[in-house]
């Protein structure tokens, strides 16, 4: 029983072809509790594609996934909303907060929207301004997300990602936009704080130093995933 | 739900939807008003109806009733209606005595008095013309509003001689609906075109506004929707949230909508710039009817705002689902229709005219599917020829958004529609004023004639009123024969022609070669005389007279009948041209049912126009309309503007030069619409001209196209102007430029 709970994510042989290109081709994982991974390889090799099918935003052609131990590829849309919104946390390539709400209200969206949803806004508040003061971005909590920086943007999707404890973090690095060393602390930030939540964390990252911060790194090439590190020992 | 409507709310007064929100409150509200005002049309004419049935005299028409004593009046289907500059006058005539309290009166005026409805006795104020009408007569008491279908009517009540021919005892007022009422199935057809017409002009523009608000919101919108999706809401609660707020700016909206119709009723009574009016209680709407408006124009703003936003991950590139082939076909037939719908009628007739519906369908349905792509041709033709770097950019970025074109090109299809509907008016309305005063003006005098049906007229009655007329009156013999009273010179007047060999002496009027009517030996005239061997008179060649003047005697004026000698007496009048309509409006003060024939000038009169009301409705369904399309275009202007800023940002960043980037921003936010615009002049041309070709009355001035064009290069100035600034604001602003 203990043991099938720790696994927080499972994919088995997921196939998905996007226009006439195969995309994923029978990839398979399984990440366990509190388990760090990172994904690599090159641009176009298809790991949005893999995060997006693993958070339901995409259904494969073939293959399972589910998310501590609940399928998503055979249920609708509306279970599959309701895993995600209660099992996942989600940081996407690309600006991602609603641009018509505070840093402080996008954070707190898991939680209003939550089955175990929050009564007040003083009550979302209590919680979301701790973590806000772990990122440092409590001081422009009031602000719009056009109002502050692109490294400030990414510490707030970061922070809505885990905001409500999720079972598994799904991150996608933006390639642009930010320096490298910028990158690399809010990834690693992330990674700290998904940790000490215990949290399943799957991390995409072209970044040598970040992938080093994690427990096992998985490779993604012409649609299989590949474990380079257990090559390399054998 | 309460985290739904959180949401909802925010995204409502967000920075972002602000914009789109204002438009679509603003639209929702004059949607909702348009169809309250559509829904109130059919009741306010029914119950106009019903009130000039309430007013309207029942009369006993048989034969046995003629020696009643009591209140006597006409036949009102004697009754021709002619408009007085512009003005339709209701005016009634009464003989006897009896209880007009019906009529919204005491007591019926004496003889010479009059009693008028409140706007006639304005209007007879400050109008020399319908002063004429009631000259010699006083204003002795004002009609109340019981005797009136509609507050502005124009309705007067006299006293005439009883005894007249065509009077009739009157035994109430107020006829049922039953078999005696006259059933005009012309006027259904025509009320249907009329409705149809209005509907449209009121339908395509809301439309527009609305598809143009809710596609203008649509990326913002179908973000928010990913990145709640992304969260893990279902999509059937991301839309929940579009709904809600669409239903927070459009339901209140609407209600806003609904509450200004009921203020307006109450104030307004009368449709501006027209004398169509009524009474509140005729256009107030019962609640369940504006309920049912109001809810109905919420529901279909908030489904098009949700499903503007249910769109989701990255959009397929959208198919062809017509071939360009078949769009050109379409255009083509449209056209072709309207060309061959001219040859038609002069070949087969006017009943052919319906083709010209058909054309100008095609021609509006295929304007939208070509047009788009023969701006983008302009666009690359332009491009290659380009010297400038301004010229180039612009006309590339001039095409770069398909909606904007889509939208170009259905207010294309507007200013197709309207030139249209200008003609069809004009047809209605029997002529456009600026005509029939042109071809007036371009004769020097204006015979007509005038028959009374009263037979109050006589010569010197018409001579006292219009002293400067020449005159000529036909009426028949004791026995039945032709006579035209007038001397020589007054046949000149008539024919503008000299009369050679015109003796002064009875002499038979021959025109032409045509043989004449063989003459009785001897005829009794008018005023009793008595003229024999008339058999042996030379005859008169005259030229240029009217055709029922032919084989006529001609004897001196002092013979004519007199008044009430039950000899109905046609008269010949000429007057200069620009004395016309007061003298017809003076003849009309001497007689109750004068009846004046302009001949083929009448056809062209619009004093002659039938359907007032048909042409108000027209009119405020294009103002509503016209009113809600600017909006939309103010919409799609202020979103243009943002997004051409961004654009011309990056040029700037590129390094061009102020003024290239000025150029390129004029072309490329006009570029567009001014191709469009004259391309839609055209074809509206086209209509009118057809219109103008199957019916001579179809007369459109050049004013609504120095209008439109003026109105397109307004419009274009000042989106250049406003965006320009928009641009400039955030080229200067280089720290904006974040993530
Ligand atoms: N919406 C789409 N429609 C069609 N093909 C797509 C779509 N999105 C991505 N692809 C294709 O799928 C493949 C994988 O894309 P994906 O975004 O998963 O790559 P990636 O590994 O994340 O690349 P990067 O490192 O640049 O982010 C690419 O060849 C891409 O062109
Ligand atoms: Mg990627």
């Amino acid at each position: 029983m203990s043991k099938l709970a720790e696994l927080a994510i499972s994919a088995q042989g997921v196939t998905v072809s996007r226009g006439d290109t195969l995309v994923l081709d029978g990839a398979s994982l399984t990440v366990s509790s509190g388990e760090v991974v990172g994904l690599m390889g090159p641009s176009g090799s298809g790991k949005t594609t893999l995060l997006a099918v693993l958070a339901g935003l995409l259904v494969p052609t073939s293959g399972d996934v589910s998310i501590g131990g609940d399928s998503i590829t055979r249920v609708g849309d509306r279970r599959r909303s309701a895993i995600r919104l209660a099992k996942l946390g989600l940081v996407f390539q690309g600006d991602e907060l609603l641009p018509d709400l505070t840093i402080e209200e996008n954070v707190s969206l898991p939680l209003r929207f939550g089955r175990s949803a929050i009564g007040s806004t003083t009550d979302s508040r209590e919680m979301v301004r701790p973590v806000l003061e772990q990122l440092e971005i409590d001081a422009i909590a009031e602000r719009l997300p056009e109002e502050v920086s692109g490294g400030q943007l990414q510490r707030a999707a970061i922070a809505r990602a885990i905001i409500h404890r999720p079972l598994g973090v799904l991150a996608d690095e933006p390639t642009t936009s930010l320096d490298g060393e910028a990158s690399r602390n809010a990834m690693s930030l992330l990674i700290g704080l998904a940790r000490a939540s215990g949290s399943a964390v799957i991390v995409v990252t072209h970044d040598d130093a970040v992938a080093a911060g994690c427990d096992r790194v998985l490779t993604l090439s012409d649609g299989q995933l590949r474990s380079p590190l257990r090559d390399h020992r054998l | 739900m309460r985290a739904y409507g959180w949401l909802a709310l925010r995204s409502v007064v967000g920075r972002d939807g602000r914009w789109g929100a204002v438009v679509l409150a603003l639209g929702a509200a004059l949607i909702t008003f348009g169809a309250l005002v559509a829904l109130a049309v059919p009741q306010v004419t029914q119950a106009q109806e019903r009130r000039t049935d309430l007013l309207t005299p029942r009369i006993d028409l048989s034969e046995r009733s003629q020696n009643q004593p009591g209140l006597r009046t006409f036949d009102p289907n004697v009754d021709l209606g002619r408009r007085w500059e512009g003005h339709q006058i209701t005016r009634t005539y009464f003989a006897g005595n009896g209880d007009v309290s019906d009529l919204g009166l005491r007591k019926l005026p004496a003889r010479g008095t009059v009693a008028v409805s409140p706007a006639l006795k304005r209007l007879i104020q400050s109008n020399d013309i319908v002063a004429d009408i009631y000259r010699g007569k006083r204003i002795s008491a004002t009609i109340r509003d019981v005797g009136l279908v509609e507050p502005h009517e124009l309705r007067s009540v006299e006293q005439v001689a009883s005894g007249l021919p065509l009077q009739y005892p009157v035994d109430g007022f107020g006829i049922t609906a039953g078999p005696n009422q006259v059933f005009d199935d012309g006027n259904g057809r025509l009320n249907a075109v009329v409705a149809l017409i209005a509907a449209v002009t009121i339908v395509l523009p809301s439309a527009l506004l609305l598809w143009i608000v809710t596609r203008l919101s649509a990326p913002s919108r179908r973000k928010t929707s990913i990145v709640l999706h992304r969260v893990g809401l279902s999509r059937r609660s991301t839309w929940t949230i579009a709904a809600m707020a669409g239903g927070l700016i459009s339901v209140p909206a609407s209600v806003v909508g609904c509450v200004l119709f009921n203020i307006v009723v109450n104030r307004v009574t009368a449709i501006p710039g027209s004398n169509f009016g009524f009474f509140a209680d005729d256009v107030s709407l019962p609640a369940w009817k504006q309920t049912i408006a109001t809810i109905a124009v919420s529901l279909l703003t908030v489904c098009a705002f949700a499903f503007a936003s249910k769109e989701m991950g990255p959009r397929r590139p959208r198919r062809r689902w017509l071939p360009m082939g078949l769009r050109v076909a379409v255009l083509t037939t449209g056209i072709a229709l309207l060309c061959a719908t001219s040859l038609l009628v002069r070949a087969v007739g006017p009943n052919v005219g319906f083709t010209i519906w058909a054309g100008i369908g095609l021609t509006g349905l295929g304007f939208v599917l070509v047009a788009p792509a023969v701006v983008r041709m302009v666009s690359d033709a332009w491009a290659k020829r380009a010297r400038s770097a301004g010229t180039l950019v612009g006309s590339k970025l001039m095409v770069t958004h398909r909606s904007a074109l889509d939208v170009g090109s259905l207010l294309g299809v507007c200013v197709i529609l309207y030139l249209g509907s200008l003609s069809f008016m004009s047809i209605l309305q029997g002529g456009n004023s600026d005509d029939w005063n042109a071809r007036i003006s371009r004769q020097s005098h204006i015979p007509f004639t005038v028959n009374d049906l009263a037979d109050q007229l006589t010569r010197g009655r018409i001579l006292k009123t219009v002293p400067t007329a020449k005159l000529v009156s036909l009426s028949e013999s004791k026995g039945g024969f032709p006579v035209v009273y007038g001397s020589c010179a007054d046949v000149e007047g008539i024919s503008s022609n000299e009369l050679v060999g015109c003796t002064g002496h009875p002499q038979q009027i021959v025109i032409g070669d045509q043989p004449a009517e063989k003459v009785p030996d001897s005829l009794t005239l008018g005023d009793g005389t008595k003229v024999s061997e008339v058999g042996v008179l030379r005859p008169l060649h005259a030229r240029n007279v009217p055709q029922e003047f032919h084989g006529a005697i001609l004897v001196g004026a002092e013979h004519a009948p007199p008044a009430g000698a039950e000899l109905s007496s046609t008269f010949y009048v000429v007057v200069r041209s620009p004395q016309l309509v007061a003298s017809m409006a003076r003849i009309g003060s001497v007689t109750p049912l004068p009846q004046f024939d302009l001949g083929p000038l009448d056809y062209h009169n619009p004093a002659t126009t039938r359907f007032p009301k048909q042409l108000a409705c027209i009119g405020l369904a294009a103002s509503i309309g016209l009113v809600i399309g600017a909006l939309g275009v103010a919409g799609l202007i202020a979103a243009e503007a943002r997004r051409r800023s961004r654009q011309l940002r990056g040029l700037r960043i590129l390094g061009s030069p102020r003024s290239q980037l000025l150029l390129a921003h004029s072309i490329a936010t006009v570029g567009a619409f001014v191709c469009l615009g004259l391309a839609s002049l055209m074809l509206g041309a086209l209509v009118a001209w057809t219109f103008t070709s199957i019916d001579g009355r179809a007369y459109v001035s050049a004013r609504p196209y120095i209008a439109i064009v003026a109105a397109l290069l307004g419009l274009s100035s000042l989106v250049v102007w406003a965006t320009w600034r928009d641009a400039q604001r955030s080229i200067g602003r280089s720290s904006g430029i974040v993530a």
